[in-house]
C-alpha cells in the first residue's frame, strides 16, 4: 500500500517514526541511510578538462603536428623563420580552442535557480522538541512543522492540517492554491494525493504537521531537477556542422599532405624538406579562421536578435532557429495579450452589455442591446458586487492579483464604480479548484452581505432568486435558470471565460443571481500576420495549453492557426508513444488541458519524427521540456527563473511574433554562414595551388606559410564577419525550413568555393607572381632566386593577387542567389568597414617595415600593381553571371 | 532452498527484506533473517524488525527462520552461506559520499559468495509495496541469462511490468554520424538481438517494453529516464571493479546508487567455480 494511503498510526509505524519525531541517534543513522536532503548533480563538468579536450580535435591535432614540425625544422635549419611559423600556428590553435570552448561550455544555471526554491532552514519536531534545522539535515521520518509562507523542504504526508493551502506551481504549473487534507488518499500517484506536501512548493495559507516521506533526489521536485540537468543525447545542427566541416577538410588536408610528402621524398628533397612542404600544404588547407568567424558571427547575430526582443543564451541556437520546422507554443501571453478583458455582461434581467477597450488600462464604453430605467443601476450593482469580491487592485503604477479579477476591476474602473466606504469586509472564502467559486462577507451597519462569483454550474444551483429587470429580486424560475445556462453556453462557445455573479446574506446559499460576465484574453494583434508568415515558411505551429479545448480552438481560429484535431491531456495519457509519433506526422494537433510534463512527451515524439522543435514555456515544470526541445524558449516577462535558465532563448516581450522574427534571423544566419564558408574556402585554393605548382614547375616558392596565416587569420576574418551580419534575403521566409540533415558544407559550397571562385583566385595569385618575376628579368627554370628582395616582392604579389580577389569576392558573396547590385551599397556597413581595413592592411604590407618583416613582404612599385586589376573584376562578374544563370534556370 | 536477508533494524534493511520475502514467496523458499551482532545495532530494534517481517510473511505463506551470527560481519556471512543451501542474499546499503567504501554491502560484493547477491538501495520508503513498473537499464543488448532470471522473478513476484532500457554510448563524433534513419536501424538491430529475452518475458506473462537511447553518459541518461517515467524499482547489473579501476574512477554502480530517484537493486550473479 502507498504511504499516503495509510492511516496515521500505520504510516508512522512504516516510517519508524512517532508524533514526537525521531531521536538524535536515529536521525544520525537515517542520514547515513538516505543521505542529506540535497538535490545533487550527477555529473559535475570539469571545465579544465573540457578546455583541454579542445586541443584534441581534428583541426587542433593537425595544426599542433604542423607547429611541432616547424620547431623541429627550426632546430635543424635555424634562421629560416620556422620557429615564428610554429608560434603563429600555435596561436591559431589557441584561438580556435578558446572560441569553440566558449561556445560549447556555458555554465548551466538552471539547477541553481531550482535550488532557490528549497529553504535553508526548516522547523521540525525531534524527540518531542521543536527545532530549527538546516534543510539538508532533514531525513525520512522527520516531523515537519509548516506555517504560512514556508517553503517545503521535502516530500511528506500530513498528520495535521489547519486550512492548509499549498502553491504547487513548481510541480504542476497550477497557480491556484491547492487545498491539503489529512485524509488518507486513494490516488494512484503521489502528486494526486491531497494529503501530501512536496519539496519546492510553498505554503500559501494555514498550517500543518507532516512526516517526511522522501528527501533529496527522491522527491517529486528532485525528478524535475534531474530532468533539468543536461543530458546530451543529440547534437545541435551547428555542432554537427562543425564536426562535418572539420572532418572533410581534415581528410583533404591530410591526404594532400601525405601525397606531397611521398612525392617530395621520392623526388630527392629529403625527409625534413618533404615534411615541411607537406605541413605547408596542410596549413594551407586548414581554414584556421573558420571556427572563430562562425562563433563571432553567431555572437553578432545574437546581439541583433536581442534588439528584436529575442535574447539568445546558447549561441548554437541561432542556427537551430533557422531549421525550426515546428513551433509548440503556449497560448496565454504568447498568442494572447495575457490581459483578461471583460467584454460582455448578461444581466439577469435579460439585457446584454458590450464593453469596448482591451486590456487592463485602456478606457472603454458600455453599450446595451436593450435598456430600461434600472439597467444602469443593475449594471453598477453587478460591477460593485464583482469588485467587492476581488483581491486584485489596479493603480497608476502596478497591477496586483488574479487576471480574471483584474478584468472585473478594470471593467468597474471603466464604469467609474468604486468600493463603497460603508462596506467592511468581514471574511473571505477563497477560490480553489475544487470549489470553483469564491465569496466575501461584508458588514454594512448591522446588515451582512455576501458577494459570490464562480463557475455557472456551481453557483447557479445555489441561487434561488434573480435581479429582475425592474430591479427587484424575483424567484428564480426554471425558465430563467435555463436562460442563464444557455447564455453561459453561448459565451463559452465563443471562447469566453464565464463567471456568474451573485449576492446573498451570510451563507453561500439562497443567493440572488445578478448576471453572468464573459471574460477573454484577447489575441495579440500582430499574431495573425506572424502565423501567415509561418505558413509561408513551411513551419507548423501547435498550441499546447492548459486551457479548455473550446477556448483553445476558438483562439486558434481567430489567429489563423490551422489544426486537424484537438487532444486533451487526459486523452494523451491513453495514447502510446508510437501512436503519438504517427499522429504528429499526419496531423497538426491542438493540445488542450495539458499538464506541463506532457510537453516533454510531445517534444520527444516530434523529434523522433525528425522535426526541429521550438517549444515555449514559463513554469518551473516546463524546464525539462525546454531542455529537451531543439530550441527551448522561455517567457521573459511571465517566466520563472528556472524556465529562463533552462531555455536557449528568452522572449523579452513574451510575444509569438518575436519567435517568428527570430526564426527569420536564424535562417539568415544559416545562409550567411554558408556564404562565408564559401568565401573562406575560396581563399584556400590560392594558398594550395602555389605549393603544388612549385612542386611540379621550376619556379621559386610563391607564398610562405606565414602569409597563408595572414590571409586565414587576418584579411579573411573581418569580411567573413561582415558576410555573417548580412541582412535577410528577400525570399527567406518563403522557403521551406532547412532540413535537420542538410549540411552547410554541401557540394554547392565546394563547387563555388573550391572549383569556381578558388580557381579564379589561384589564377590571379599565380599570374601576379609569375608576371612580376618575368617583368623583372626572371627566366623560367630558375627555382632559386639570387635576389631575396625580388623574391619577397614576388611573394607579395601572390598574396595581393589572392587578397584583391577576396575583396570583390566578399562583395559578390553578399547574396547567395540575387545580384550584389540589388542589395544597396550602404546596407551592410560592416562590409564597407572590412574592405577599408583590408585596403589599409594591403598598404601596410607594402609600406610598413615592421609588418613586412613579420609577413615576409616587400614594397612593390605602384606601376606593377596593374597586374592585379583584371582578376577581381573577372571573379566578380563571373559569380554574378553564375547567380543569374541560377535564377534563370530556377536551380536555387 | 533459502533466500537470505541481512537485517539490522533500520528502515532500509526492512525494505530489502521485503523484496527478499516476495522473491521467496514466488518460489516457496524459506526466508532466513540474518543478523550479525555488532555494537552499532540494537538487538531490540533488530528483533522488532524481524517480528514485523514475520508478520508480513504470514500473508505470503513464507516460512521464516532467524539466524544471529557473531564476529566480523562479511566473513561471518560468507561462512554461513558456505554451509547453507541458499539461492540469494538480499542486503540493504546506505547512502555514502563514496558509496561502497567500507560498507558491508561493498565488502560482500567483492567476496566470492556461493550465492547471488542483491544489494538494495532504498530511495523511497513506500515504493516497495507498490512495485508496478521495473526498469532494467542495459548497455546495448548486454543482458545475461542470470540477470534476466532475476529480473523476471522479481517482476513475476510483484506482478510488475518491465522496461528494458537499452543505452548505446555515443560521443560527439558518433552522434554526428547518426541521423534518424541510422539511429532507428541501430535500435532495430538491438531489438532483434534481445528478441529471445522478449519471448521469455512473454512466456512468463510479464508485460515488457524495450526502449532505446543514445547517450554520452550512461548514468546521467538512466537518471534522466527515471525522472520522466513512473518506475518504483530499478534493477542494475553489479560490476566488480579491480582495485586499480576503483582507484582511478568511481564505479558507475556507485554513482547510480548515490543519485537514484527510485529503489534500486544491484544484482551480482554468483561466480561459478
Amino acid at each position: 500500500m502507498q504511504l499516503f494511503a495509510l492511516e496515521k498510526k500505520a504510516l508512522l509505524h512504516q516510517l519508524k517514526s512517532s508524533e514526537n519525531g525521531l531521536s538524535s541517534a536515529l536521525v544520525a543513522r537515517r542520514l547515513r541511510e538516505f543521505g542529506p536532503n540535497v538535490l545533487e548533480r550527477a555529473a559535475e563538468k570539469n571545465y579544465f578538462l573540457a578546455y583541454c579536450g579542445q586541443y584534441t580535435q581534428f583541426f587542433a591535432i593537425l595544426l599542433e603536428v604542423a607547429a611541432l614540425l616547424s620547431f623541429i625544422a627550426n632546430a635543424y635549419l635555424p634562421g629560416q623563420g620556422s620557429d615564428m611559423l610554429g608560434y603563429a600556428i600555435l596561436g591559431a590553435v589557441i584561438i580556435n580552442a578558446t572560441f569553440t570552448f566558449w561556445q560549447e561550455y556555458r555554465v548551466d544555471k538552471a539547477m541553481e535557480a531550482l535550488l532557490k526554491l528549497i529553504p535553508t532552514l526548516v522547523s521540525v519536531k525531534r524527540h518531542g522538541e521543536v527545532l530549527q534545522i538546516q534543510a539538508e539535515e532533514l531525513v525520512p521520518g522527520d516531523i515537519m512543522l509548516l506555517e504560512e509562507g514556508d517553503k517545503v523542504a521535502a516530500d511528506g504526508i500530513l498528520l495535521a492540517a489547519n486550512s492548509l493551502y499549498l502553491n504547487l506551481a513548481s510541480l504542476n504549473g497550477e497557480s491556484a492554491p491547492a487545498f491539503r487534507t489529512t485524509e488518507p488518499s486513494k490516488a494512484s500517484r503521489p502528486l494526486e494525493a491531497k494529503n501530501m506536501i512536496f519539496a519546492g512548493t510553498t505554503v500559501v495559507s494555514g498550517s500543518g504537521v507532516a512526516v517526511a516521506s522522501a528527501t533529496g533526489n527522491a522527491t517529486e521536485f528532485g525528478k524535475i531537477a534531474s530532468l533539468t540537468k543536461n543530458v546530451r543525447a543529440t547534437l545541435t545542427p551547428m555542432q554537427r556542422e562543425i564536426i562535418h566541416i572539420t572532418r572533410i577538410l581534415t581528410v583533404i588536408a591530410v591526404l594532400m599532405g601525405c601525397v606531397f610528402f611521398v612525392l617530395g621524398f621520392f623526388s630527392g628533397k629529403g625527409i625534413l624538406m618533404a615534411s615541411i612542404f607537406a605541413l605547408s600544404l596542410i596549413v594551407a588547407n586548414v581554414p584556421e579562421g573558420l571556427l572563430p568567424t562562425i562563433t563571432l558571427s553567431l555572437s553578432l547575430a545574437s546581439q541583433r536578435m536581442a534588439r528584436r526582443n529575442a535574447l539568445i543564451k546558447n549561441l548554437d541556437s541561432v542556427e537551430t532557429l533557422g531549421r525550426a520546422t515546428v513551433i509548440c507554443t503556449d497560448k496565454t501571453g504568447t498568442l494572447t495579450r495575457n490581459e483578461m478583458t471583460l467584454k460582455l455582461i448578461w444581466l439577469a434581467g435579460g439585457e446584454e452589455v458590450n464593453i469596448s477597450g482591451e486590456g487592463y488600462r485602456e478606457p472603454g464604453e458600455f453599450s446595451f442591446d436593450q435598456q430600461n430605467e434600472s439597467t444602469e443601476s443593475r449594471l453598477v450593482a453587478l460591477l460593485t458586487a464583482g469588485l467587492l469580491n476581488c483581491r486584485a487592485t489596479i493603480d497608476e503604477v502596478c497591477l496586483r492579483g488574479d487576471p480574471t479579477e483584474l478584468a472585473i476591476v478594470s471593467a468597474a474602473r471603466k464604469k467609474g464604480v468604486g468600493v463603497p466606504e460603508e462596506m467592511k469586509k468581514v471574511q473571505e472564502f477563497i477560490f480553489t479548484s475544487d470549489r470553483k467559486m469564491m465569496s466575501s462577507l461584508y458588514q454594512e451597519g448591522d446588515k451582512s452581505l455576501l458577494f459570490a462569483k464562480g463557475a455557472v454550474e456551481v453557483l447557479l444551483p445555489k441561487c434561488t432568486t434573480f435581479l429582475a429587470a425592474d430591479g427587484s429580486e424575483q424567484p428564480l424560475s426554471e425558465s430563467k435558470r435555463q436562460e442563464a445556462l444557455a447564455r453561459a453556453s453561448i459565451f463559452e462557445n465563443q471562447a469566453f471565460r464565464v463567471l456568474l455573479i451573485a449576492r446573498g446574506q451570510k451563507q453561500e446559499e439562497d443567493l440572488t443571481l445578478m448576471g453572468i460576465v464573459a471574460i477573454m484574453d484577447l489575441p495579440r494583434s500582430e499574431v495573425y500576420e506572424a502565423m501567415t508568415t509561418c505558413k509561408a515558411a513551411g513551419i507548423r505551429t501547435m498550441m499546447i495549453t492548459g486551457d479548455n479545448p473550446r477556448t483553445a480552438a476558438a483562439i486558434a481560429r481567430q489567429i489563423g492557426m490551422d489544426f486537424d484535431r484537438v487532444i486533451t491531456g487526459l486523452e494523451l495519457e491513453g495514447v502510446r508513444d508510437e501512436e503519438l509519433e504517427q499522429m504528429l506526422v499526419a496531423e497538426t494537433v491542438l493540445f488542450a488541458r495539458m499538464a506541463s510534463n506532457q510537453k516533454l512527451r510531445i517534444a520527444t515524439a516530434l523529434q523522433n519524427n525528425g522535426e526541429v522543435v521550438a517549444m515555449t514555456g514559463d513554469g518551473v515544470n516546463d524546464a525539462p521540456a525546454l531542455k529537451k526541445a531543439d530550441l527551448g524558449i522561455a517567457m521573459g516577462l511571465s517566466g520563472t527563473e528556472v524556465a529562463k535558465e533552462a531555455a536557449d532563448m528568452v522572449l523579452l516581450d513574451d510575444n509569438f511574433s518575436s519567435i517568428v522574427i527570430a526564426i527569420e534571423e536564424g535562417r539568415t544566419v544559416y545562409f550567411n554562414i554558408k556564404k562565408f564558408v564559401t568565401y573562406i574556402l575560396s581563399s584556400n585554393v590560392p594558398e594550395i595551388v602555389p605549393y603544388i605548382l612549385q612542386f611540379f614547375l621550376m619556379i621559386p616558392l610563391p607564398l610562405s606559410v606565414i602569409q597563408i596565416l595572414s590571409i586565414d587569420l587576418g584579411t579573411d576574418m573581418l569580411p567573413g564577419l561582415a558576410l555573417g551580419s548580412e541582412k535577410p534575403e528577400k525570399n527567406i521566409m518563403n522557403r521551406p525550413p532547412v532540413s535537420r540533415d542538410e549540411k552547410i558544407l554541401d557540394w554547392e559550397v565546394f563547387k563555388r568555393g573550391y572549383f569556381f571562385l578558388g580557381i579564379i583566385e589561384a589564377s590571379s595569385a599565380m599570374v601576379a607572381f609569375l608576371s612580376f618575376l618575368l617583368l623583372h628579368g626572371w627566366q623560367y627554370g630558375t627555382a632559386d632566386l639570387a635576389d631575396p628582395f625580388l623574391h619577397r616582392q614576388a611573394m607579395t604579389m601572390t598574396l595581393l593577387g589572392a587578397v584583391s580577389c577576396q575583396l570583390l569576392n566578399a562583395w559578390t558573396m553578399r547574396s547567395w542567389e540575387f545580384s550584389a547590385f540589388s542589395l544597396g551599397f550602404l546596407s551592410n556597413r560592416l562590409m564597407l568597414l572590412a574592405m577599408a581595413v583590408e585596403l589599409v592592411w594591403v598598404w601596410a604590407l607594402l609600406n610598413v617595415a615592421a609588418v613586412q618583416k613579420v609577413f615576409n613582404t616587400a614594397h612593390v612599385p605602384f606601376g606593377d600593381l596593374w597586374i592585379l586589376l583584371p582578376f577581381p573584376v573577372i571573379l566578380f562578374l563571373s559569380h554574378e553571371g553564375y547567380k543569374w544563370l541560377g535564377r534563370r534556370g530556377g536551380t536555387e | 532452498m533459502k533466500v537470505i536477508a541481512a537485517v539490522n533494524g533500520l528502515v532500509t534493511s526492512d525494505i530489502a527484506a521485503f523484496y527478499a520475502l516476495r522473491y521467496a514467496a514466488l518460489f516457496s523458499y524459506t526466508l532466513t533473517l540474518l543478523h550479525v551482532e555488532n555494537p552499532d545495532d540494537s538487538r531490540e530494534e533488530v528483533e522488532t524488525s524481524m517480528a514485523a517481517i514475520e508478520e508480513a510473511a504470514e500473508e505470503y505463506q513464507v516460512k521464516i527462520e532467524r539466524i544471529f551470527l557473531h564476529g566480523d560481519p562479511a566473513p561471518a556471512i560468507q561462512a554461513h552461506l558456505l554451509k547453507t543451501n541458499a539461492d540469494i542474499l538480499f542486503c540493504s546499503t546506505r547512502m555514502r559520499k563514496r558509496f561502497f567504501e567500507n560498507s558491508l554491502s561493498d565488502k560482500l560484493s567483492r567476496l566470492h559468495l556461493p550465492v547471488d547477491l542483491a544489494i538494495v538501495r532504498v530511495a523511497h520508503v513506500g515504493a516497495a509495496a507498490r512495485t508496478k513498473n521495473i526498469l532494467l537499464p542495459i548497455r546495448e543488448d548486454r543482458l545475461s541469462v542470470k540477470k534476466f532470471m532475476f529480473v523476471s522473478s522479481i517482476a513475476k513476484a510483484f506482478g510488475a511490468a518491465t522496461e528494458i532500457y537499452s543505452i548505446t554510448l555515443a560521443g560527439n563524433r558518433r552522434l554526428a554520424d547518426l541521423d534518424i534513419g541510422r539511429t532507428k536501424a541501430l535500435f532495430q538491430k538491438t531489438n532483434e538481438r534481445l528478441s529471445h529475452y522478449a519471448k521469455g518475458f512473454t512466456l512468463l506473462g510479464i508485460p515488457l517494453r524495450i526502449k532505446h537511447a543514445l547517450a554520452e553518459n550512461e548514468v546521467d541518461q538512466i537518471l534522466h529516464h527515471l525522472a520522466r517515467s513512473e518506475f518504483q524499482l530499478m534493477i542494475i547489473g553489479g560490476r566488480r571493479l579491480s582495485l586499480f579501476s576503483r582507484f582511478i574512477k568511481e564505479n558507475p554502480i556507485a554513482r547510480l546508487f548515490r543519485y537514484t530517484l527510485v529503489n534500486t537493486i544491484a544484482f551480482y550473479a554468483r561466480e561459478e567455480e
